[in-house]
């Protein structure tokens, strides 16, 4: 089981360290704002002197699952949280709620208060976007990007619109204020939750909360130098008979096909998505959780994560998901994301991290977090072996590398 | 240890001399109190460890129960969704006795349940009070007269008439150094420089004076000194340079004279039409380090707007007109909305479509908290999001069950 591998190379008894090491002396001040960012990982083969005269420390509870020490199969901060130059790193209470790639050396990052960061194969830089606004999506285009919290304000970066140099951020952001918008389209009653876009599309789709009888599945259609424009996805009035108001994630293989997983476990199948007039279906998963990440491996092989560590996994059934049992956590997934059928990676509060192999869900370790163990949104793998998992004040890889 | 299974089922739970009818426990059967619960939500007291093995009788301390009984006060009403959930002493809705329901707001006032009776209320905004102490007329006086000036019997003098001055600023008279005039809002202003009320009520002021031109460049004839005739700035201009030859020569809606002369912004900000609700839009250098100048419209065609933290603000959370709630249910943390749920209420389910929808003061299911179980008895209620218990001879005994 792959999932175990991942851990056995965790040698070192993670309470056995001095108390400013120590990650698990106590957790009672991890918060929904960390006092300050994660502490810097020392190597397994740099902290043994540090652990020769450690005292006994006293017993913690999730030593096993935060160790101390960084491993190449443990997830370590590498990130603008841990940047050698303070003044460039972003606030620990950033969170960072979306991480998306075209490479393993081209993955993008965004979050709160304007975080948008970069990885470049080497490191990490941030982007200045010129606002402190708050970004929930990203959309990787061929030759640009696009990043967004509302849809009254859509940053454009590299792509051929119209626009004087004067006005783009120091990163080269251009604006979008207020894009065309049919008449059903309130962004008051629009909370924007995540996106998802085939590659080579022009059309991104967005799962949103959509409030007082609202959709909550949206398009927007993005096609230099002088389209971007929104489109209803799903209307109103169908999304009142298939429980799409409240829609967390959406995600699919084809352009035609998507799911889309939301509050009340609403799960949705949207067919001919990349048509005029999309069709949906609803699915029974089997839960009344909110659902909060959909990722699919094919088209008949689809996982969902949400609420009280909720996992769902859809296998060609005409209607119903399957309940997974003995999912390692009770805590809520927020993020599903993998490479294939059998290797899958699922992230939620408290600094929970799960890996499917293709057989078992299994906890992966986490180090570096010092006593906090935050919230996790974001998770991203370019390939089996690396991922990027991001939330409140850290960004994590495998080993703490690229 | 001094907690012990009885019956193989109930375990008693030892509270330091106590007398009530039904007493609290916050989980079914894991905790001491030393204070008497009757209807209110007691203060956890720290759980007595090992070494305090004192028996309980010997202690002088009292064993408790989980009992299937409500407390004193509460009971099971016929439209109850839970056992003992209906406060009879302060439930509006079930005021003294099931079904007895205080009215909402009728004739100005309002009703709250107070020890099982409904009790009116007069608020201020109703601009009326109860004088005559009789109930089944509510709220008959008008407080904006002159002989009930703000409150009954309040005698406002002679020449001196109850004023609403606005913002329920009620009193005798204007303040000092105002004018009254009953046709204008507010009616209370200072009339000295009031180019349409000039000294008194509608003495509006000729700026050319009869046909006069401007004596200097941008000036007009107003008011000033309650008197018409005076020189003074056409809008946006000032005299600065304290030259009367050259007019008003600067313009003063600029970031080097701001409103007013010399009044230069710092870098970084704009001399904008600040709007503040209740009050009249005016220059500001906008906005403060840390702030983010949110746009509502123009005047003039200068911005008008506010200065929001985006970090922060429940009303501009992450970005420029993004409310979190206008209900207090979601609050903004970093620049990300979190639901925020009231006092007895929880969101279990993990989806945000439903807000907090968990009674955890009375689900005995999600007792305190989700997934918290009053199972210690059959039927045994949540009050106050704790589980009810009882001294353990009064169950015994085999008292009455509502």
């Amino acid at each position: 089981m792959s999932s175990r591998r991942l851990i056995v190379l965790a040698l070192i008894a993670a309470c056995a360290v001095p108390a400013p090491l120590a990650a698990c002396a106590s957790n009672e001040d991890a918060g929904p704002v960390p006092p300050s960012a994660p502490e810097a990982v020392p190597m397994q083969d740099a902290s043994f002197d540090a652990m020769s005269d450690a005292p006994d420390t006293a017993p913690c509870t999730d030593c096993d699952d935060f160790p101390t020490v960084c491993t190449p199969d443990v997830l370590c901060p590498n990130g603008p949280f841990q940047s050698p130059d303070p003044a460039s790193n972003l606030d620990p209470r950033t969170e960072i709620l979306v991480i998306r790639g075209r490479a393993a050396n081209d993955v993008w990052a965004a979050g709160a208060i304007g975080a948008v960061a970069h990885f470049d194969g080497t490191a990490w830089t941030r982007s200045d976007l010129g606002a402190p606004e708050t970004q929930r999506n990203l959309w990787l285009r061929d030759g640009g990007e696009v990043a967004f919290g509302t849809l009254t304000s859509i940053y454009t970066r590299g792509l051929d619109f119209d626009g004087a140099d004067a006005s783009l951020s120091p990163g080269g952001w251009l604006l979008h204020r207020n894009p065309p918008a049919p008449p059903s389209f309130d962004p008051t009653y629009q909370t924007l939750r995540s996106s998802w876009a085939p590659p080579g599309s022009d059309v991104l789709w967005i799962a949103t909360l959509g409030a007082f009888g609202a959709s909550g599945l949206w398009r927007l259609r993005c096609a230099p130098p002088s389209t971007l424009e929104i489109a209803e996805g799903i209307s109103a009035d169908v999304c009142a008979d298939v429980g799409c108001g409240e829609m967390f994630s959406i995600h699919g293989v084809s352009p035609s096909a998507l799911w889309a997983v939301g509050g009340g476990g609403a799960t949705i199948h949207i067919l001919d998505a990349d048509s005029e007039a999309p069709k949906v279906k609803a699915f029974n998963s089997v839960t009344t959780r909110a659902l909060r990440g959909v990722w699919a491996a094919s088209d008949t092989d689809v996982w969902s994560v949400g609420a009280t560590g909720t996992i769902r996994h859809y296998r060609g059934d005409p209607l119903f998901w399957e309940v997974v049992d003995g999912v390692p956590t009770n805590e809520a997934l927020n993020a599903v994301w993998g490479t294939s059928d059998t290797d899958v990676w699922a992230v939620g509060d408290a600094g929970v991290v799960l890996h499917y192999d293709g057989t078992t869900w299994s906890r992966v370790k986490v180090a570096g977090l010092g006593s906090l163990r935050p919230n996790l949104y974001a998770v991203w793998s370019p390939a089996p072996g690396h991922v990027w998992v991001g939330g409140t004040g850290v960004i994590l890889s495998l080993g703490g590398k690229p | 240890m001094t907690i012990h299974r009885r019956d193989g089922m109930r375990v008693p739970i030892v509270f330091l001399s106590l007398t009530l009818g039904g007493v609290l426990a916050s989980s079914a059967c894991t905790w001491r109190s030393e204070q008497s619960l009757g209807f209110q939500k007691p203060e956890p007291v720290p759980f007595v460890g090992p070494e305090a093995s004192t028996p309980a009788a010997e202690a002088g301390l009292t064993e408790y129960c989980p009992s299937d009984e409500c407390p004193t006060g509460y009971t099971t009403c016929p439209l109850s969704n839970f056992r003992c959930d209906v406060n009879l002493l302060t439930d509006r809705d079930n005021c003294g006795a099931c079904g007895v329901v205080c009215p909402k707001l009728e004739r100005g006032g309002t009703f709250e349940c107070v020890d099982g009776a409904c009790v009116m209320t007069c608020h201020l905004e109703e601009l009326a009070d109860d004088c005559d102490g009789i109930v089944d007329n509510g709220c008959e006086t008008s407080i904006v007269t002159d002989d009930n000036c703000k409150t009954c019997g309040n005698k406002c003098p002679a020449g001196k008439p109850c004023i609403d001055r606005g913002f329920y600023d009620i009193g005798c008279g204007c303040k000092p150094g105002e004018t009254y005039c009953p046709n204008r809002f507010p009616a209370c202003f200072d009339a000295s420089s009031d180019d349409f009320n000039c000294g008194a009520c509608d003495r509006v002021c000729d700026p050319a004076e009869g046909g006069a031109p401007p004596p200097y460049p941008n000036t007009y004839y107003g008011c000033r000194e309650s008197e018409c005739g005076k020189v003074k700035c056409n809008l946006y201009y000032g005299d600065c340079d304290d030259k009367i030859a050259n007019g008003c020569e600067t313009v003063v809606n600029t970031n080097e004279n701001c409103g007013a002369c010399g009044n230069a912004c710092e870098p970084g900000q704009e001399c904008r039409y600040q709007v503040l609700w209740g009050a009249p839009p005016i220059l500001t250098c906008m906005c403060p380090p840390g702030q983010t100048f949110c746009g509502t419209g123009e005047i003039d065609g200068i911005p008008a707007g506010k200065c929001y933290d985006l970090k922060s603000d429940d009303h501009a959370c992450g970005a420029c007109g993004n409310v979190c709630s206008w209900d207090g249910s979601r609050t903004c943390v970093y620049g990300v909305c979190k639901l925020s749920c009231f006092d007895g209420t929880a969101d279990c389910n993990g989806s945000e479509g439903d807000g907090c929808e968990v009674n955890t003061n009375s689900d005995p299911n999600n007792c305190g908290g989700c997934g918290n179980k009053c199972d210690g008895v059959s039927g045994q209620a949540c009050v106050g999001g704790r589980c009810v218990v009882k001294a353990c001879d009064a169950v015994d005994a085999g008292g009455p069950t509502r």
